[in-house]
Formats: C-alpha cells, structure tokens, sequence
C-alpha cells in the first residue's frame, strides 16, 4: 500500500535527475564549487529561497489539467450535437487528455470530467476500462 | 448565527480492477452533502437505487449521464449519507490513493473529505433547512444529471444552490473536480466526532 508523505498532499515526484540536484544542493564539501549558495549564511539562502515563487506540485499540475478537461467535457455537454465547435471542443479534449498521459497522468478523471468511451483516446480507455 | 456545512470529496473510480470496485457507488463516483447545525444527518441528492436497478447498474447509468447524444435524466432524491462519508472518512485514514502516474502506477493524490462551513442568520437557516427536509421526509423526486450550460437536472454539487445554499463559486458550476479543491481551499479537513462513529 502506497503511503502518504504529508498531511497536505502535496506531492512532487523524485526522478533521478532531482535526486542528484538534493544532493548537489547539501554538499558542502569544497568540491561543490556548482552550487552558488553554499558559501553564503543560511539567512541569506532562506531568504533568497522564499523570494524564488513555489514549484507548482506533480498534483497540481494535473489538477489545473484536469480541470481544463472538466470544463470542456461541460462543455461538450452543453453545446448541441450539431453545434459547428463540438469536434473542435472533441478535439481539444483529445489532445490533452492524450498528453497529460504522455506525461505521466494515470487518472482516473472525475465522471463528470468525462466523454463517453467512444469519445475517450484509447491512451486513457488501456488505463481504466 | 448558524452553521450549514457542505462536505465533499473525490472519487476513488470505477475501475474493474480497484480494491475499491465494491465500495458504494458514491465513494466510488466523489460526492457533495449538506450539514446543518445541530443535526447529525449529511444530505445528499443522488439517483434513487431503484432508477439505478431498473438502468441495469451504476455502469450504466453513468454512461448515459456522460452522454448528452441520450438527453438523459435520472430520478434522484435526497438522502441521509452520512454513512457514505463516514467511509469515505475512513478510507482517507488509510491513505487511499486516488490519482495515479500512468507510468509508474505511483500515487499522485490521496482521498480526503473537505468541509466548507459559512454562517447564516437565523430566518435564512430556517428556510434551507425548512427546504431541505421536505425534500428529505417526503421524498421529492428531481431529475438527477450531470452539469450544463442549461440544465435539465441536478447533481450533488448543484443541488444545494438549488434550495438556496450559497455554494463555492467555481466555473462552471457542479464539476467534481472544480468544486471539491475549493472546498480544500475555502475549508478544512472532515473528520466524524469519535462519539458519533
């Protein structure tokens, strides 16, 4: 069973690559000459750091998504089945469902976020049907 | 004053494969409730079990609800849910993953019940209160649907505004997924009173 990390579900995802740059970043020793902030006082680098705007979460990156999802499945549902911009709206939903797959979003969405399966990319259908 | 609380959360899905395919149906599609000071029931407006028999399942009537092609409505009612969110408040408890990395199958969000309160006069509290056990103790059946520009029926979410309860404002109204992070946003964590479990 997977566990939480913290109370706030925020959660970033550990890749190899970010891995590294943690420890870049506490690597004091005098061969650390990359990291520009550990010569300075800890005030100095905790100021600085709280004046750099908030990395946006893994989670919050796929909820703003999500949303978008959510708003053009409304969508689809409100405009008439021969409405002109329904294929466009179709088509909009399509390719970023697909890419939010592409890049890592396993769902599953809301129900009411949403087509009918004939409508879903066949990319989420292999993930959830 | 008086409080009326909406509490809500998102869903766990409908995947074939879940260990969560035989929790209820509405821990596994997100529901929205109402609370009112001083009573112990959670409202909630969601399709009658008997519609849902007679559709052949839950499978298939959220299929139809997805699909405007069908211009489908179902019968829904309000019902005391408290048990469902009681659940829902337990599986958080366990850490139930809810959102998934499609590669690495790794959790990206965990369930969690959210309570949004706000305070009204006495008069207005008495009216949504009036308002909400008539649909309650009589049963009032409502077209159940999903969210649209011009509605032809309600859902969990939209229900409420429909008896006059001041909901977060998102756009476009009732979308799950729009609806309960404001109520994380605007509110708090939802957890029973141990002595009401």
């Amino acid at each position: 069973m997977p566990t939480r990390k913290n109370k706030n579900r925020r959660f970033t995802f550990s890749t190899k690559k970010s891995r590294e740059a943690s420890v870049k970043k506490h690597d004091t020793s005098p061969h650390a000459s990359t990291n520009m902030m550990v010569d300075q006082p800890t005030a100095t680098i905790r100021r600085r750091a709280a004046s750099i705007p908030h990395l946006i979460s893994r989670r919050d990156y796929f909820l703003q998504l999500e949303q978008q999802l959510s708003r053009l499945a409304y969508l689809w549902r409100s405009v008439d089945v021969d409405d002109p911009n329904e294929a466009l709206i179709v088509e909009q939903y399509q390719r970023l469902l697909r890419q939010m797959v592409a890049e890592g979003f396993g769902g599953p969405l809301d129900i009411d976020a949403e087509l009918p399966d004939d409508l879903m990319p066949d990319e989420y259908l292999k993930l959830h049907r | 004053m008086k409080t009326v609380s909406l509490i809500g959360f998102r869903e766990v899905g409908f995947d074939k494969n879940s260990p969560y395919a035989n929790e209820d149906a509405l821990i596994r599609a997100g529901h929205v409730g109402v609370m009112l000071e001083g009573d112990d029931a959670i409202y909630g407006f969601h399709p009658t079990p008997e519609a849902i028999e007679a559709e052949g399942g839950i499978e298939n009537v959220i299929n139809k609800l997805k699909d405007k092609r069908a211009a489908y409505t179902i019968d829904g009612r309000v019902y005391n849910d408290r048990n469902v969110f009681v659940r829902a408040a337990e599986l958080a408890e366990l850490n139930t993953p809810i959102r998934f990395a499609s590669n690495t199958k790794d959790p990206v969000e965990f369930l969690e019940v959210w309570q949004f309160d706000f305070s009204v006069d006495d008069e207005e509290f008495l009216r949504i209160r009036d308002q909400l056990l008539a649909y309650f103790e009589k049963g009032t059946i409502s077209p159940y649907a999903f969210p649209r520009f011009n509605p032809t029926g309600d859902n969990c979410a939209t229900f409420p505004m429909k008896i006059g309860i001041r909901v977060p404002v998102v756009e476009p109204p009732g979308q799950l997924s729009l609806y309960i992070p404001e109520l994380e946003k605007q509110g708090k964590r939802w957890r029973p009173p141990q002595d009401m479990n």
